[in-house]
């Protein structure tokens, strides 16, 4: 496996792995970056006694706190457009704008997550990791990623529930205040 | 144990509201055009690393150019220096910035992970690299007190002692965004320096361009013509920075086309040169018997 393969075959689970990780939207071209030249450099060390998707996270969440512990910023939902991530480039507008507006909603709820939820949730659910490879990724027992990950669960539809019943009834809102 | 089943998958228990949000974070990709960019410059920080390793070597070792191969001079040291001030950012971590062009890659804000570590998963910053002194702060324009600071730089395949002394890493250019041309160089240089550091970045931008074409049509199994394309890049930098990456591109380039006897004369007067270059292990290898 070489570092071209590895980028081709991986890099959309960097870039989606570094976002939850709180790498912000504006830095992850040079998160990116460091991500692969890391790659590069421990590729050697590399023996596949873990997925290379285990391997791969481990090598974002080193970088990220690494980039964190520089003073960068914690995990946010950044103002301003997102990276224009869409689907799929020959996706017409209307779905990628509908994506787009999805998207900021996962990662408004992500945001609110309690990492350690988050990152469970997220690899299981989006990343289809195992909850073997969860437990080595994060380097927890499989039945604490298992609770982890119902919590999580719960956490995100309440969230959902909360948004919903927000939007249902945004003039009872506005009339309870006046 | 047993994973339960995921809200996406059949009979998952997920509402349709959270199987969409799921989706749309499934269905993110990495944009192409970033996609593009970040790998140029991974490329172009990879033959930075190892040509700044091979210029540290060269130096400590006072190992002069020979064979022809002048990569190890100080033009090459000079130009990897020009290269960090143009950029703003460390040995290792190569950050082209033309002041009239937009930059071909978002450059790395911090020290450039090494090439060779003993830990599966290394911390870049806290690498012990080793070190070489680069030409002295008279032979390097433009280079205002900031850059006298050292930054981490990329650790050589483990044996190599040298550290290069480089710029400090400044904060890096917004994804996508053009280098604002007040950015380029921080130390109020005059305007003909200025132009003079751009002139080389710019040089040295198109060099890494032309090696990382003449990788890319190797990988893909091209050797004549990366031959080809090697013969114009030897015509057109004469004086490249990245000699040694060519040359060593050269050499794999005759193995690949059936050019033994050539690819060994040619390979062995390149380790002559540099016995201790990051390409000796490879060429050993690839010109065995």
């Amino acid at each position: 496996m070489n570092l071209d393969r590895i980028y081709d075959q991986h890099a959309d689970f960097v870039f989606r792995t570094l976002r939850t990780l709180g790498v912000p939207d504006r830095d992850i071209g040079d998160a990116l970056q460091e991500v692969f030249l890391t790659i590069h450099r421990a590729l050697p060390q590399f023996e596949q006694r873990s997925s290379m998707s285990t391997w791969l996270f481990t090598i974002c969440r080193s970088v990220a706190r690494d980039r964190r512990r520089r003073a960068y910023r914690r995990y946010e939902v950044i103002d301003g457009p997102l990276i224009d991530a869409e689907p799929d480039s020959a996706s017409d507008l209307s779905t990628r704008l509908e994506h787009r507006q999805k998207l900021a909603e996962l990662d408004a709820i992500l945001a609110d997550m309690p990492e350690e939820q988050r990152l469970v949730f997220v690899l299981f659910e989006i990343e289809r990791m195992t909850g073997a490879e969860i437990s080595e990724a994060l380097g927890i027992p499989v039945g604490t990623a298992y609770s982890r990950l119902r919590l999580a669960r719960a956490t995100f539809r309440a969230a959902i529930a909360r948004r919903r019943a927000a939007e249902r009834t945004p003039l009872l809102r506005v009339g309870s205040k006046s | 144990m047993i994973d339960p089943k995921r809200w996406l998958e059949e009979g998952g228990g997920a509402t349709f509201d959270e199987r969409e949000l799921l989706r749309a974070g499934r269905d993110t990709r990495l944009p192409a055009a970033l996609r593009k960019r970040v790998w140029a410059g991974v490329t172009t920080g990879l033959t930075a690393i190892e040509t700044a390793a091979a210029a540290g070597s060269a130096l400590q070792n006072g190992a002069a150019a020979k064979g022809g191969l002048t990569l190890l001079s100080s033009t090459a040291a000079k130009g990897i220096a020009a290269l960090a001030i143009a950029g703003g950012v460390g040995l290792g971590v190569v950050a082209l910035r033309p002041s009239t062009n937009p930059p071909p890659f978002a450059p790395l804000s911090h020290a450039a992970p090494a090439v060779a570590a003993a830990s599966p998963v290394p911390k870049p910053a806290e690498q012990a690299s080793p070190t070489v002194d680069l030409p002295r702060a008279s032979e390097i324009e433009a280079r205002g007190p900031q850059d006298t600071a050292k930054a981490e730089s990329p650790t050589v395949s483990g044996a190599q002692e040298s550290r290069v002394r480089a710029p400090r890493a400044r904060p890096s250019l917004r994804s996508g965004a053009p280098a604002p041309a007040s950015r380029a160089i921080e130390s109020d240089p005059s305007p003909v320096e200025a132009s003079q550091e751009a002139r080389r970045a710019s040089r040295l931008a198109e060099e890494s361009a032309a090696v990382v074409a003449i990788r890319k049509t190797l990988l893909a199994g091209e050797a004549a013509q990366a031959l080809r394309m090697l013969d114009r890049a030897s015509a057109q930098f004469p004086d490249g920075v990245l000699g040694q990456e060519r040359e060593a591109l050269a050499v794999r380039a005759l193995v690949q086309s059936g050019q033994k006897e050539a690819a060994r004369r040619r390979g062995e007067a390149f380790l002559r040169a540099f016995p201790r270059s990051p390409h000796a292990a490879e060429l050993r290898a690839l010109l065995a018997p």
